[in-house]
């Protein structure tokens, strides 16, 4: 007899759901759920119930009881689960079941028109960057409010109809709190004036409305377009006589929030008008504590970067007791940027002083004179305020990196998505050893290094001349000669007369990233430090710019990356020991060490950047949850992150001696992008070799 | 062709090409050829540095020769060479020659694209010298009094890479180009493509907002060459965000999110 349909589903979600059941918990009522459902919607919920149980059984079991119900409405699954998970990532099980709990956003019926932060915070960070002022990050937040540093905004938007309109209501919203910031709402004098008032929070509430108005006035005159967004809300709202002569007045272009302050009194008692969607939410504790924070930090690295700036003046000017340099500053046309003008003479101030200046300007609107006094040249250790290019916008990652720390996304290819943040990169010194590997394989190696040297050194940049060119420098007087002869006997003459200089010139940068986990254990390992030494030679004799980099994982907590020479000192001494010192370690989790050397690898500059992976095994990592970072799950992240590198210009390449490599390797790197070698032996013979055939 | 053959007249400007100038340029490029210095013109793409080179030429009646350089080009492509004519050797002036020998305005657009080897043939021009040495002839030419060396570079683009050498630049009068302030870009759009000068000021706010995301995402903001442009289409009747999604948006940037991006401020803009 043929199972019944519910028969199947039942076996299926048990065994998918098993760690969540128990004796009284059974998978029956999710089957009767499903039972009701079409075979569509079935469908869906087949496709996100292993993917969320493989990430808490006990989510997935409260999405199987929940959400088929829901389906009728047409929510967007994929964006509303995709927040649960990303809510379960960053708070635990406990909020994502909250949220789970709530429903879609928006409510019943209209979840297809919701707007997600998720999908939109690339495109909505680009947009506060184009509006200019200070650096900002957008973070999701419970209600939208400013920081002046933070964006803080609701994780969904489901106000209108139309997924498009939510979009822009997300602009507005945006463009709001850029504006909040950007135009003087909060100064260190505000809890001042708000205690000349009888309840200090009632009369913030009403300032911030006020100021509201005087915001939404400039945005409209700067951002037509967006205002015609703003517009029916606007008109929509109800006020009191006295807030709309309010209104009219704050939207005088040369409305300020003194006359904000000057309005509270009056409307003190009204009922404030309720806010627009696009509206923050009436706090400000948190501007002003990111206030107080960063005028005290920006003013001490303005006066180390002055300092500095004054002591790498050429010629060092000789001191002078009776003479204090004197530093002045002149607004430029924008009101954002700063002229810095030393005893008369013009300055040209690094960027981080342009930076620095234009913070300070909006936060003050002049730079205080005790800001132009110096103070020592490294005099004490100021903590670092930018993170590099390519880490995540988050004021978090950004003190992490400052201390080698980084945090990068990984691909979950269940859910065609990144989890965000996933992974801790971690910058660590490799323990020296003093063994000279440099001579021992030198003189192991000495056939092979003699051929190194010889044919690398015919790879260095140079001129060569192109005979019988049709155009070229000058005359090739041999073709010439020949061709006249053939006139004179009645040939025709030829045409290429001429040669030319062909100019060939090595623009590249190379980064080895060498596998250290614990299957290279015993010679393999030897055969890889003795391989990282010949190509580290022979790139010396080329002249190629190179750095070398070993990785080792245990979870996704725990990916270290180990410096063995970097860009930055090409003749580091020490880089032998650092060869000598690698040691194997624990696992492979291959996508976020690809992340982290695209980043790197970036920031040179060079015609081609090589990243080439010397490893021998797939991508592989222990993880306490979901399977582990191995098979399918760790290819497609390693393949996405190789994908990342390939967009930002970096031709990946892979160096391997696992003989099922040739499995999975043409998914990874494409068919002719690497290299498998049968024994690990053939690894420093050959290595110069394949590196040669790359790049020339 | 022979050199004394050759008929500068395809090299003059016979009328006035629109150049709106914005401080003292006009007087000082002026000033500076009077007295046989050379000029270094500095400044994003799409500022108006080529326009501002022939409306001088216009200004002061030279003949104009433009050589964009690139990084194959030698110095022959600068001097000149030896062609083979129907079993006969001729020397034909490159650019540079002509211009110092018939008295011209030779510019040298975006300089730091010529490698190093090939910018020092100007240095003996640069300098009180005033002459050309012609290596394949054996000679030197002593550059007429009306010869004028112009060169122009971007130093926006943040590459080491691409930087003039000291030796080079410090034999210029240098004078720096940047985006006019609003009202004055929005007028030479106006003026340039016909379009009113209400558009022309959003099409002006929304350029500054792209200015914004160089460095972040962007290489260069949009210029003033690409608002004229979008300006122009405008006028054709395309509407404002058809206009800017193909005169500017897809100019700036391959990178779909970027686009997207854009798209979203030139919707906020218009």
């Amino acid at each position: 007899m043929q199972p019944s349909p519910e028969d199947v589903l039942e076996e299926h979600l048990e065994e998918m759901l098993q760690a969540a059941l128990s004796s009284r918990r059974t998978v029956l009522p999710i089957v009767q759920i499903l039972s009701r459902c079409s075979p569509a919607q079935q469908q869906k919920m087949l496709h996100w119930l292993p993917i969320l149980a493989r990430i808490n059984p006990e989510l997935a079991f409260q999405c199987g009881m929940r959400v088929p119900p829901l389906l009728d409405q047409g929510p967007d699954l994929d964006g509303w689960l995709g927040m649960v998970i990303d809510r379960y990532d960053r708070d635990g099980l406990q909020q994502a079941l909250a949220l789970l709990r709530d429903g879609p956003p928006g409510g019943s019926g209209r979840s297809a028109e919701t707007a997600f932060l998720a999908e939109m915070s690339g495109l909505l960070h680009t947009f506060v960057t184009a509006l200019g002022g200070r650096p900002l990050q957008l973070a999701e937040g419970e209600q939208p409010y400013t920081d002046t540093e933070t964006l803080f905004l609701p994780a969904a938007l489901t106000l209108t109809g139309q997924r498009q309109e939510n979009g822009r209501l997300y602009h507005s919203l945006v463009a709001h709190l850029w504006g909040l910031g950007r135009f003087g709402t909060f100064f260190p004098q505000l809890p001042q004036w708000l205690a000349r008032h009888p309840d200090p929070e009632r009369a913030a509430g009403c300032y911030l409305a006020l100021e509201a108005y005087r915001v939404d006035a400039i945005l409209g005159r700067l951002l037509p377009g967006l205002a015609r967004v703003m517009a029916p809300w606007q008109a929509a709202r109800p006020a009191s006589a006295a807030w709309q002569q309010a209104a009219r007045a704050l939207a005088a272009p040369s409305a300020s929030r003194e006359e904000s302050g000057a309005w509270i009194e009056r409307l003190y008692d009204e009922p404030r008008p309720p806010p627009l969607p696009f509206h923050s939410a009436p706090l400000y504790r948190p501007a002003l504590l990111a206030l107080q924070n960063r005028l005290e930090r920006e003013k001490t690295r303005f006066r180390t970067i002055v300092g500095q700036m004054l002591w790498q003046r050429e010629p060092i000017p000789l001191p002078d007791p009776g003479h204090e340099p004197h530093l002045e500053w002149r607004p430029l046309a924008d009101g954002l940027t700063v002229e810095l003008s030393l005893d008369g003479q013009p300055l040209l101030p690094p960027q981080e002083l342009h930076n620095l200046s234009r913070s300070i300007l909006q936060d003050l609107g002049h730079i205080p004179p005790e800001y132009l006094t110096a103070s020592g040249a490294g005099g004490y250790a100021v903590h670092a305020q930018t993170a590099p290019a390519g880490s995540p916008h988050t004021p978090a990652a950004e003190a992490a990196s400052a201390s080698g720390i980084h945090l990068y996304d990984e691909w979950d290819f269940h859910r065609a998505d990144y989890r965000k943040g996933w992974c801790v990169l971690k910058e660590c010194s490799i323990q020296p050893s003093t063994e000279p590997i440099v001579a021992a394989t030198l003189e192991k190696y000495g056939g092979v290094w003699q051929v190194i040297q010889r044919s690398f050194a015919l790879l260095r940049g140079g001129d060569a001349w192109l005979r019988r060119q049709a155009q070229g420098d000058e005359l090739d007087m041999e073709a010439l000669v020949q061709a006249l002869v053939d006139t004179r006997i009645g040939l025709e003459m030829g045409e290429r007369l001429y040669r030319r200089r062909q100019r060939y010139e090595r623009d590249v940068a190379t980064l080895l990233l060498v596998d250290m986990s614990g299957s290279t254990k015993g010679w393999i390992m030897r055969a890889i430090q003795e391989s990282v030494v010949l190509l580290c030679k022979a790139l010396q004799v080329l002249g190629d710019r190179h750095a070398v980099y070993g990785f080792s994982s245990r979870t996704r907590k725990h990916c270290e990356w180990y410096a063995i020479q970097s860009f930055e000192h090409p003749d580091d001494p020490a880089v032998e020991g650092r060869i000598a010192g690698i040691l194997p370690m624990e696992y492979t989790r291959m996508g976020v060490f690809i992340r982290h050397a695209t980043t790197l690898l970036n920031r040179q500059e060079a015609k081609t950047r090589l990243l080439i992976t010397l490893s021998d095994g797939k991508p592989e990592d222990y993880d306490g949850f979901y399977d582990g970072y191995r098979g399918q799950y760790a290819i497609e992240d390693t393949r996405k992150a190789l994908i990342e590198a390939r967009r930002s210009g970096i031709h990946p390449f892979c160096i391997t001696i696992d003989s099922e490599a040739r499995d999975y390797l043409p998914r990874l790197y494409g068919p002719a992008r690497f290299v498998v070698l049968d024994d690990v032996r053939q690894l420093p013979v050959k290595i110069a070799d394949i590196y040669r055939r790359l790049t020339t | 062709m022979p050199a004394d053959t050759v008929t500068m007249e395809p090299y003059r400007i016979l009328d006035e090409p629109y150049f709106e100038p914005l401080g003292n340029e006009i007087d000082l490029f002026a000033a500076a050829c009077e007295h046989r210095l050379p000029i270094l013109l500095k400044g994003p793409t799409g500022c108006g540095k080529s326009r501002f080179v022939e409306h001088m030429a216009w200004r002061l009646r030279r003949p104009l020769i433009t050589v964009s350089c690139h990084e194959d080009m030698t110095t022959s492509d600068l001097v000149g060479r030896y062609l083979v004519i129907g079993g006969e050797t001729l020397w034909q002036d490159g650019p540079l020659t002509l211009a110092v020998r018939h008295g011209g305005i030779c510019y040298l657009d975006e300089i730091v694209e010529a490698r190093k080897d090939t910018t020092v043939v100007i240095h003996p021009l640069a300098d009180d010298r005033r002459m050309l040495p012609m290596e394949k002839r054996g000679t030197v030419l002593r550059a007429a009094p009306e010869f004028c060396l112009v060169i122009s570079y971007n130093p926006g683009y943040q590459s080491l890479l691409k930087d003039l050498k000291q030796s080079t630049r410090q034999r210029f009068v240098a004078m720096e180009f940047d985006y006019p302030p609003a009202r004055q870009e929005a007028w030479i759009i106006h003026k340039e493509s016909g379009l009113d000068q209400e558009r022309a000021a959003a099409l002006v706010q929304f350029a500054q907002l792209t200015r914004n995301l160089k460095g972040n995402g962007l290489e260069e903001g949009a210029s003033t060459r690409l608002l004229v442009h979008a300006g122009r289409l405008m006028l054709a009747g395309l509407s404002p965000t058809a206009a800017c999604a193909a005169a500017i948006t897809q100019a700036l940037t391959d990178d779909a999110e970027m686009i997207a991006a854009i798209r979203a401020l030139s919707d906020s803009i218009f």
